[in-house]
């Protein structure tokens, strides 16, 4: 029996059991793939809870995979400062902010660097029709998550806890990888947004990761440079692909009007097994404003296909 | 075990939530045993625990609690209603009768009570009516238009009396007055039904100001839609209602009841060629649906469903969403299943079990494109030890027909050749050629996996329960548990449909359906019984011809 672990993406979601709901009924909806009625197995990976007081209420979860609609109902994070950050941090920081085009406190360093920024990938942005604000938000949390994930930095989303992030959210990933890995039959990690970082991270840089069968990336952030920096030693352009415990393909689904994977789309070049490409890129076209959306994603039917062939359903 | 109704009440919910007949009856006896020995019960436990039963359909278990409530002295108002209603929904109609006028009696200083009570001999009238019409019986005769002019004044007299109030008597009201100018019988002081459909909507457009209209304000709306003969609006209106979550099987069936039964919708044309498909396909993906189709109708039906389900971007897609036209077609795929499953006759024309046709290749490649019948071993079987232990029909005896499948409607099969079987105690199965050989079809998706037994998935039944020749029913079931060769499930209500096709929700095929019990052993070893229903692995059976 095959098994999917799930891991999500930025911005707040409802409560575990319901995002798994939803992103299950999507993968399901109109003659899809039904992975319970298939006898496929699934869990998910939760890590709102890192960045948020409290999840998203049961009526907003229809909207839940949608980051559009969550960040336009709460205030964005704070634009990220520079104090107490070392000079590579901070230069790291703004160099990510100016090509996500969040803006950065005036007056230092990260701004001047912001207001120097290379504009094609703006181009890129504006194309999608998303109210100017909303877009800032969005990036505003996309630039904080990765930060503080790859920086492993203490925070505090309230109610009193604490975490460092990326200890924290390694230490669930690793978990339902291992919960995944115990159970007969392919296993496949399918991750959005975010969750590629952090699924790719765990797959190719923590040693208690247990090998899967399969991996699929969607609307994955992976491209972009600075990501990539911070993830050596262990990437590296020429043996990025996880070969150590990913044993079968990883295919990467993207959607070019998607503003989070659309600066890099591919990842086949920038993630290659002994110099060769091996990561299968998958356009898969969405449609409306909003092009991360997960459901949408999960409706696509190259996607579904592809997910078939992993679980070899 | 000592008395603690709550805690009865907590598990008889729970055994309901997975349709658990068994242990609902085992909790019934012990709730009736405790009564009888002078247990005391909190009035507002009892008719939760009434009410439970009957939104499954368990009316049997809810009469002898609701009796035992009565003569120990647990009879309030609300109880001997709802001993009323178990007895009406088993038709037992004088008893019911007899119960409702006391009641009448016994609730005058109560007017809510007295106006549910009177509603309810309302609806003991309309029963009567549509039952005895729809069965053929002549609107011209006595009896049958004294029943329609008690339903409507009983219906009525409540409504009037406040008619902002009590909405479901007015639309009763409304229903049977347009049934009986429909019917050509005159009534005695019959309301203006337009009249009233257009004060009750007025009502509800008010009420809506004020707060969010349940689920029955929709479907009252949309009954008062059709009165005006507004077919749009009472489509939207449904379409409302279908959303609701909170309306569920239950009060779907009692809807769709209403519109087939006494609006007389069917789906040869609007608006019940719109609103039938809508309900049915809702129906049947809320938990323990269940839909009976005429199986004449098959046909008509899908195509009926296909043309409501691609009206994306018109009205029914801003109402529904994507989600609710994709249920159509879900329910599309469903009905498409439905065509080729078999009733099998004994030599005396009776119904004697259930089968489907399936393309050979599917199960055993040296079968290639033939068309074959499977069924139950204990329906049909060429050995004289099963036919003798079982009552097996002989392959020769058995005459097949379909009564869904439009393209052979009326031909009757026979079996040319027994080409496998395996007895009961093992796979319960025959495979069967037969003659003449059928058209080419639309070959059932051969499920490679089982869906998980995690108390969420659900199991459909296609077949023709209770022997019944002329209906085709689609049973939604709770998925319970596998093995490596058997399937449980289980539905709120028993169907005996033997040699029934069992589809995943993608529809499918898991399993050949064989028997069922209040008493199944479980499986995997462990140790004791539950209600279930059971059915063979279809890879199991794949196995066994290799």
């Amino acid at each position: 029996m095959a098994h999917v672990t799930f891991i999500h993406g930025i911005a707040n979601k409802p409560p575990q059991d319901q995002l798994l709901d939803v992103w299950l009924r999507s993968l399901a909806d109109d003659s899809g793939v039904d992975l319970g009625a298939e006898g496929v197995t699934s869990s998910m990976v939760y890590w709102a809870d890192v960045m948020y007081e409290k999840p998203l209420s049961e009526a907003d979860t229809e909207s839940a995979a949608n980051e559009a609609v969550a960040v336009e109902r709460e205030p964005a994070p704070a634009e990220l400062g520079v104090a107490g950050m070392d000079a590579g941090e901070a230069a790291w920081t703004a160099t990510l902010a100016a090509k996500l085009a969040v803006p950065m406190a005036a007056g230092t360093a990260a701004a001047a660097a912001a207001s120097i920024a290379p504009s094609p990938v703006k181009e890129t942005l504006e194309r999608i029709p998303l109210p100017g604000f909303v877009k800032e938000r969005l990036m505003k949390v996309l630039l904080r998550d990765v930060h503080h994930y790859l920086f492993n930095c203490k925070f505090s989303p309230g109610r009193g806890a604490t975490f460092q992030v990326q200890d924290e959210i390694r230490g669930r990933m690793i978990k339902a990888l291992q919960e995944g890995a115990a159970r007969p039959g392919p296993h496949v990690v399918v991750s959005h947004s975010m969750g590629t970082v952090i699924a790719y991270d765990c797959l190719k840089r923590v040693k208690e990761a247990p090998v899967v069968h399969g991996l699929m990336t969607i609307g994955s952030p992976l491209g972009l440079d600075e990501i990539q920096d911070k993830l050596q030693p262990e990437w590296t352009r020429r043996t990025g692909f996880p070969v150590e415990r990913v044993q079968g393909g990883w295919v990467n689904v993207y959607d070019r009007l998607d503003p989070v994977a659309g600066f890099d789309p591919n990842l086949a070049n920038d993630y290659r097994k002994d110099g060769n490409d091996e990561v299968d890129d998958l356009n898969e076209q969405n449609y409306g404003s909003w092009r991360h959306d997960i459901c949408k994603y999960l409706r696509g039917a190259h996607l579904r296909e592809k997910l078939r062939g992993l679980l070899e359903l | 075990m000592s008395w603690d109704p709550s805690s009865l009440l907590r598990r008889l919910l729970v055994a309901a939530d997975r349709f658990d007949q068994g242990e609902a009856a085992r909790l019934c006896d012990e709730l009736v045993d405790g009564l009888q020995q002078g247990g005391d019960i909190e009035p507002a436990t009892a008719r939760k625990v009434l009410a439970a039963l009957r939104r499954k359909g368990w009316f049997a278990p809810m009469e002898r609690v609701a009796e035992a409530l009565y003569f120990t002295g647990h009879d309030d108002a609300q109880i001997r209603r709802q001993y009323a209603q178990a007895l009406i929904d088993q038709g037992k109609i004088p008893a019911a009768v007899y119960v409702i006028e006391s009641l009448i009696d016994h609730t005058a200083g109560d007017p809510d009570e007295n106006a549910e009570a009177r509603g309810l001999l309302g609806r003991i009238y309309k029963q009567l009516y549509v039952n005895a019409v729809n069965a053929g019986g002549s609107t011209g005769l006595a009896l049958n238009r004294l029943n329609l002019q008690r339903a409507v004044d009983a219906y009525a007299a409540v409504y009037h009396a406040e008619p902002g109030k009590h909405l479901w008597h007015g639309i009763n009201a409304v229903a049977l007055a347009a049934r009986a100018a429909r019917d050509g019988v005159p009534l005695r002081d019959g309301p203006d039904f337009q009249a009233v459909a257009r004060e009750i909507l007025a009502t509800l457009e008010e009420r809506g100001k004020q707060v969010l209209p349940d689920y029955w304000d929709l479907a009252t709306a949309a009954e008062a839609h059709l009165a005006l003969g507004d077919s749009t609006s009472a489509l939207i209106a449904c379409a409302q209602y279908v959303q609701r979550q909170d309306a569920d099987a239950f009060e779907l069936a009692s809807t769709l009841r209403q519109l087939t039964e006494v609006w007389g919708l069917t789906i040869d044309g609007p608006p019940g060629s719109l609103l039938l498909p809508l309900l049915q396909s809702q129906l049947l993906q809320r938990k323990g649906g269940r839909v009976d189709l005429a199986a004449g109708k098959l046909d008509q039906t899908i195509e009926k469903t296909a043309a409501v389900a691609e009206t994306p971007g018109k009205t029914l897609e801003k109402v529904l969403g994507k989600e609710g036209v994709v249920t159509l077609g879900w329910y599309k795929l469903g009905l498409d299943r439905a065509r080729v499953v078999a009733k099998i006759l004994n030599p005396a024309g009776d119904g004697y079990g259930t089968g489907f046709l399936v393309r050979g290749a599917d199960l055993l490649p040296a079968y290639g494109d033939a068309i074959l019948l499977l069924t139950n071993a204990h329906v049909v079987s060429s050995d004289p030890a099963v036919r003798g232990k079982h009552g097996s029909l002989e392959p020769d005896d058995a005459t097949i027909v379909f009564e869904a499948f439009e393209a052979v409607g009326g031909q009757e099969f026979r079996v040319k050749e027994l080409l496998w079987t395996s007895p009961p105690e093992e796979l319960d199965a025959s495979l069967l050629r037969i003659d003449p050989p059928v058209p080419s079809l639309q070959p059932y998706s051969l499920a490679k996996n089982l869906p998980l037994a995690d108390g969420v998935q659900k199991v459909y039944v296609i077949g023709h329960p209770g022997g019944r020749t002329l209906s085709i029913s689609l049973n939604d079931n709770l998925l319970l548990d596998w093995d490596d060769r058997l399937v449980h499930y289980r539905a709120p209500t028993e169907g005996g449909s033997s040699g029934s096709p069992v589809f995943n929700q993608q529809w499918q095929l898991i399993g050949l359906h064989h028997a069922g019990s209040l008493t199944m052993q479980k499986l995997k070893g462990q140790e004791g019984t539950y209600a279930a229903n059971e059915g063979i692995w279809i890879q199991r059976i794949i196995k066994a011809l290799v």
